[in-house]
C-alpha cells in the first residue's frame, strides 16, 4: 500500500476533510499487524475506534428487554379490529352457510314433494286410464259374449 | 410509536455509548436495559418527543455517568478501607475492572486511551467524535441527531480532531495519565 497515501489521508483525517468511507480505511489499515515504524503510533487511537464501532449487544437481549417490558403481551393485545372480530365473522359466516344449506334443503323437498305429486298425479291418471281401458275391454267383451253365443246358437 | 421499532434498535448505539464510559461490557449492558425500562415507564412522553434517539442518549448518558461515580466512589472507598484498616487488597470491581471488552492488553489499552481522549473533549465535540468515529454517521445525520447545522458539525468535528491529536501527541510522549 501507498504509505504517502495514508499519510496524507490522516492529516485530512485530523482536519476533519475526510469522507466516512477513508475513515474507515483509515481504521482498517491501522487494524493490520504490519503498519510502518512512523506510522504505528497511531495504531492504538484507531484500534480504539474500530473495536468500539464493532461492539454489539448479543442476541438474548432483545427477549430479555421484551419480557422485562411486558411488550410481547402488550403486542398480543393489539390486534385489529378485523384480527378482534375475526370470530365472530366466522361464526355469522357458519350461521349464513346454514340459512343458505338450510333453505337449500328446504327447497330441494319442496320441489321432490312437488314431483311426487305430479308423478303420483300421473300415475292415478295412468291408473285410471287403465280403469277405463279395462271398463271398455269389459263392455268390449260384454258385448261379444251374445254375438259368441249367437254363433254358438 | 412503538417500542420494537422505534425504542430498541437503539440498543447498540446505546451499549457503545455506555461502554465507552465505563469500559466495562456487563455495566454497560445493565446501562442499556436500565435506558430501555426508563424509556418504557415514560412511555406516555413519547408522541411529544421531537428526537427519540437524542432523548434515549441524555438518558443512557446519565445513567453511564451516575454508574461510573459509584464504581469510582466504591473503588475509592474499597482503596481507603484497605489501606487505613490493612484488611488485605481491594476487592471492589471498579469500572476499569474485569470483564473487559477485549482479552488482549493491547486492545485494552487502545479503548482505555480513546476513553481518556473522549473524556477531555468539551460537548458537543465528544457527541461529535463518537458519531462519526464510532458510529460512522454523515455530517447531515450529526447535524440532526444534535440539532446543528452541517457548518456546525464541520468545525466542532475539526477542533476535536485537532484537540484529539494534541492530546494523544501528549499520552504518546509523557505516558497514559
Amino acid at each position: 500500500m501507498d504509505f504517502k497515501y495514508i499519510e496524507q489521508l490522516l492529516d485530512r483525517y485530523f482536519a476533519a476533510e475526510t469522507s466516512v468511507q477513508e475513515e474507515r480505511l483509515l481504521r482498517d489499515f491501522f487494524a493490520q499487524d504490519e503498519v510502518p515504524e512512523h506510522l504505528r503510533k497511531w495504531q492504538p487511537l484507531f484500534a480504539g475506534e474500530k473495536l468500539m464501532a464493532e461492539s454489539r449487544l448479543d442476541d438474548c437481549f432483545d427477549q430479555r428487554i421484551l419480557q422485562l417490558t411486558g411488550e410481547e403481551q402488550v403486542k398480543a393485545r393489539r390486534i385489529t379490529f378485523s384480527l378482534r372480530m375475526r370470530p365472530l365473522f366466522k361464526a355469522a359466516a357458519f350461521v349464513a352457510f346454514a340459512i343458505v344449506l338450510g333453505t337449500a334443503v328446504e327447497q330441494a323437498s319442496v320441489v321432490h314433494e312437488a314431483d311426487g305429486e305430479e308423478l303420483r298425479a300421473s300415475f292415478e291418471g295412468e291408473d285410471e286410464l287403465d280403469a277405463t281401458e279395462t271398463t271398455v275391454i269389459d263392455i268390449r267383451s260384454a258385448n261379444a259374449e251374445p254375438t259368441d253365443t249367437t254363433y254358438t246358437n | 410509536m412503538d417500542f420494537r421499532t422505534d425504542i430498541l434498535p437503539h440498543r447498540d448505539r446505546l451499549y457503545r455509548l455506555a461502554l465507552g464510559i465505563t469500559l466495562h461490557t456487563a455495566e454497560a449492558e445493565d446501562i442499556v436495559q436500565d435506558t430501555m425500562l426508563r424509556a418504557w415507564e415514560r412511555r406516555a412522553e413519547w408522541p411529544e418527543i421531537q428526537n427519540i434517539s437524542a432523548w434515549l442518549t441524555q438518558i443512557c448518558r446519565n445513567l453511564a455517568l451516575d454508574r461510573k461515580k459509584h464504581s469510582q466512589y466504591e473503588a475509592n472507598l474499597s482503596q481507603s478501607t484497605s489501606s487505613s484498616e490493612r484488611l488485605g487488597p481491594a476487592t471492589s470491581h471498579s469500572a476499569l475492572s474485569t470483564p473487559h471488552l477485549s482479552e488482549t492488553l493491547e486492545a485494552r489499552e487502545s479503548l482505555n486511551i480513546l476513553a481518556q481522549l473522549m473524556a477531555q473533549l468539551t460537548p458537543p465535540q465528544d457527541d461529535i467524535i463518537r458519531l462519526r468515529d464510532i458510529e460512522g454517521l454523515s455530517y447531515r445525520e450529526i447535524a440532526t441527531e444534535l440539532g446543528l447545522t452541517e457548518d456546525q458539525v464541520r468545525v466542532y468535528l475539526h477542533r476535536a480532531r485537532q484537540k484529539l491529536r494534541e492530546q494523544y501527541t501528549q499520552m504518546q510522549n509523557y505516558g497514559l495519565q
